[in-house]
């Protein structure tokens, strides 16, 4: 019943692919606010550069776009709501590309000594070599070519000496900050935006919408917009941003918990999804589906992890309850 | 025989040859020959562009040195002239290809069509415009001065014997080089010589002599009465006045391409099918500004999916969201909707996608569902297509069927791995019913997976990639669109398809006379047809 044509040879889909990135953005090419007949509070500090170094790049080896590594360990892969956020998703690709990436694929973290290993949770291919899932890390060296389902791609290591300057700037940025604030966390690392929590407030996050006129509902039954409005991230992140997602509120003097709000769209407290409010710990990581924030809270009541538990926190998030191996949390650095 | 100013120098002949401009050249055609004074030739000088030669006593070769010295001279005149260094002659030359041009003549000037016509009155205003802009004037521009592009009909300026700057700016001078382009008008709307200024300018006055004459052509006679005489209320007074009177007519003379429409939508007859969850629907807008006829189209089709009322809810809200921003897009951004068809197209299917996600979460009773979303828009002569999901948007031009979208179906992601083969993807029952994407009411699509035209359509319909994501494709005579819901589209092959739009003119009859076959079969599924048909141009 399709037409008869015959299939596209891969210098048509490079073509194809290129051609798609030229007209993907739409939001520059029409006026979708006047079109929508409303506006997006569309932040563009949400779009700013990260502020972390890359210390490891995935080069795809058919010319699409790098994928930076802003943390010494990051989960690849597509996410699933049942297996929960991933740190680097190959967002510019199209659907059959992502069918046979796993959810989770595989764990990339740079281990203590310095040398960089991939655990596969998908079958992965090293090097041509076949590697089945949950086999055991495998070390990884600059120019290895890493098959993940049909993409391939070059692991570069960016500079060796570059680690020293991440933990400088996250610590200065943690540091920087007196009050209780999420920052916006990206390919595995902090990149910059943050939003600072009020006590007597709800501090919903969520994302721009209609009013009451424009949506057909009654004044008094719309909810209020958003404290935070992540309208302005990439659009393969914030399609995983409920409008009001959920809340974050004090939970007594010293805490703060979070409080989902919605179904549709699922919250995670690091890595594991959560149905009920939930009391937050320093340093733990909020996942709105696969959006990642970090929850800073430096008041000295509660005592301070120490920056090696805090890499070690980014480099095992949810090891707490088990990918497979049981590991001591407090394994740090 | 070596050229020089001289205007004691003799006249050439066609065919002679001339040595000249570091190579022979030839006299194609003598433009103009006034014995010892002005002279114009059209040389063919080896196989490049033609070269107007004037040739012409020193005092006029004085004016037109100081008139196109002058610093104000915009640059880009339609007629250019270059000084050939070695014989000081006036040159005029261009990039017109050589082969085409020709003087005028007046059955070929009657035979072009009225449009073709137009723009070379048009044509030939502006270029006497630029020359009234830098104070000079032709003092009299006549029919054997012109050169004809052969294929196009388009004026160029070959001779200009009286060219200088003219300080007053009298009516008279004005009207001297304006009157030729009424009275070719009068020659090629009534297919006669013109009578003469003063017969033309009797019968303006009493129009039952316009009637009995036959000069009924809208816009025709306004332009005459503006020709006719440099004095009076209604003489053209610039060469503004005469390009509006051009583009009116223009725009009265242009075809008007129809655009008719016909759609149904059914459950379908199969017992355990009980609702329909199928929605389309269409928005025209037509305007008439100035004689002039704008056509503005949106068609979609939306297929539901998920339990009994979800799908109904997520597909009904698609279809009048879309026809809600295409409303918008036609009132606040109508040149954007205008230049890119495609990108206004896909923009809308990511406003329906975002107002489907705020729906699933403000509104969440029986609103799990998602919906397809395939949708065309025709603006003046092209067409845009945005398209999510297993419906498909068919063109049948020229006696075959092109597929205008990719299902988004998981048969089609196996052909795209490599997994299978086209033939084999037809045959996959499941793969072909499994969807791979659609809008949710959960999540807010990307822009980069709302699809434009398929990759085989550009190929088919030899479209660029400007055309092909933001321009669209160019529509013909005949062009029928057909959007349909895998309901429909599973149950009629090309080749009937073909058949049922032979058999039925008129595309209501067409949708209903499809949905008809396809209940003729017992789908399992609701089916939906919407057909749109470009007419003939009236």
């Amino acid at each position: 019943m399709s037409a008869r044509e015959t299939t596209t040879a891969a210098p048509m889909r490079a073509q194809e692919r290129q051609a798609r990135r030229r007209h993907a953005a739409l939001s520059e090419r029409v006026a979708l606010d006047v079109m929508r007949g409303w506006s997006e509070q569309r932040d563009p500090q949400l779009r700013s550069a990260h502020v972390l170094p890359a210390l490891a790049k995935l080069v795809p080896l058919d010319g699409g776009v790098d994928l930076g590594i802003h943390a010494p360990s990051i989960l690849f892969g597509r996410f699933h709501p049942q297996t929960g956020p991933v740190d680097l998703v190959p967002y510019e690709r199209l659907d059959h590309e992502l069918y046979r990436i796993g959810a989770p694929h595989a764990r990339l973290t740079l281990e203590d000594s310095g040398v960089w290993t991939m655990r596969p949770m998908t079958t992965t291919l090293l090097r041509g070599r076949v590697l089945d899932a949950d086999s055991a890390p495998t070390v990884i060296d600059h120019g290895a070519i890493l098959g993940f389902g049909t993409l391939a791609y070059k692991f570069e290591v960016t500079d060796e000496k570059l680690l020293g300057q991440w933990l400088r700037i996250h610590s200065d940025m943690l540091k920087m900050n007196t009050e209780p604030t999420l920052f916006l966390k990206r390919r595995g690392g902090l990149c910059g935006p943050r939003y600072t929590l009020e006590s007597n407030s709800s501090n919903v996050i969520g994302r721009s919408f209609p009013g009451a006129q424009i949506f057909g509902a009654d004044a008094e039954k719309m909810p209020a917009p958003p404290d935070w409005d992540l309208a302005g991230l990439y659009e393969h992140e914030r399609r995983h941003v409920a409008f009001r997602h959920l809340s974050v509120r004090r939970y007594d003097d010293q805490s703060w918990e979070v409080v989902p709000l919605t179904r549709r769209h699922k919250v995670y407290v690091n890595r594991v999804r959560i149905h009920e409010p939930q009391q937050l710990e320093p340093g733990d990581e909020i996942g709105l589906d696969s959006v990642l924030l970090h929850f800073h809270d430096p008041s000295p009541k509660v005592p301070v992890r120490s920056l090696a538990d805090l890499v070690g926190a980014t480099k095992h998030p949810g090891m707490i309850r088990g990918e497979g191996e049981t590991r001591d949390d407090s394994h740090g650095g | 025989m070596t050229l020089t100013v001289d205007d004691r120098q003799p006249m050439y002949v066609p065919g002679q040859s001339i040595d000249w401009l570091e190579g022979p050249c030839h006299v194609r055609n003598v433009l103009l020959e006034y014995p010892n004074k002005a002279s114009a030739y059209l040389l063919e000088h080896g196989r490049e562009a033609a070269v107007f030669w004037w040739h012409r006593a020193p005092e006029w070769s004085a004016c037109v040195d100081q008139t196109l010295s002058d610093p104000e001279l915009p640059a880009g005149l339609p007629c250019i002239l270059e000084r050939d260094p070695r014989s000081g002659a006036w040159i005029l030359g261009w990039g017109a290809r050589f082969e085409s041009l020709g003087t005028f003549h007046r059955l070929r000037w009657q035979n072009l069509p009225l449009t073709d016509a137009l723009e070379a009155l048009m044509g030939l205003t502006l270029a006497i415009q630029a020359i009234h802009d830098v104070n000079a004037s032709f003092h009299g521009l006549k029919r054997e001065h012109l050169l004809v592009d052969l294929e196009t009909g388009a004026f160029h300026i070959g001779a200009a014997p009286r060219l200088a700057l003219t300080s007053s700016d009298r009516a008279e001078v004005f009207w001297q080089d304006i009157k030729l382009i009424g009275e070719l008008l009068y020659e090629h709307v009534m297919r006669f010589p013109y009578p003469g200024h003063a017969e033309i300018a009797g019968m303006l006055e009493a129009p039952e002599t316009l009637l009995q004459h036959g000069l009924l052509t809208p816009g025709c006679a306004q332009i005459l009465a503006g020709c006719v005489s440099p004095y009076g209320e209604r003489a053209y007074r610039s060469c503004q006045d005469v390009m509006l009177g051009l583009e009116q007519m223009m725009r009265e003379a242009q075809s008007v391409r129809r655009v008719r429409v016909g759609s149904r939508s059914t459950a379908g007859n199969y017992p355990f099918r009980r609702n329909n969850q199928d929605a389309c629907a269409h928005l025209e807008l037509s305007t008439q500004c100035s004689s002039q006829t704008r056509t503005f189209g949106f068609y979609c089709v939306a297929d539901g999916i998920g339990g009994l009322k979800d799908g109904e809810k997520a597909s009904a809200l698609a279809v009048r969201t879309g026809c809600d921003a295409f409303t918008r897009a036609w009132s606040y951004d109508r040149a954007t909707l205008e230049r890119e068809p495609v990108s206004v197209a896909r923009g809308i299917a990511k406003i329906v996608s975002q107002r489907l996600a705020l729906d699933g979460e403000f509104n969440p009773d029986g609103n799990r569902g998602g919906t397809t979303f395939s949708s065309l828009i025709l603006v003046d002569g092209r067409a845009g297509v945005a398209h999510v999901g297993d419906s498909r948007i068919l063109l049948l031009r020229d006696g075959q069927v092109r597929l205008l979208t990719e299902d988004h179906t998981l048969a089609r992601l196996r052909v795209r791995l490599g997994e299978q083969t086209e033939a084999q993807a037809d045959e996959d029952e499941v793969g072909n019913r499994t969807i791979a994407r659609f809008l949710s009411t959960s999540h807010e699509i990307e822009s980069a997976r709302i699809d434009g035209f398929a990759i085989s359509a550009q190929l088919a319909l030899g479209m660029e990639e400007e055309e092909a994501w933001r321009h669209g494709l160019a529509l013909q005579d005949g062009d029928v669109f057909i959007l349909a819901s895998d309901g429909a589209h599973g149950e009629l092959t090309q080749a009937e398809w073909l058949g049922l739009a032979e058999a039925h003119d008129d595309p209501q009859t067409l949708a209903h006379a499809a949905i008809e076959r396809v209940l003729a079969r017992m789908g399992h599924d609701n089916a939906t047809v919407v057909v749109v048909r470009i007419g003939d141009s009236l």
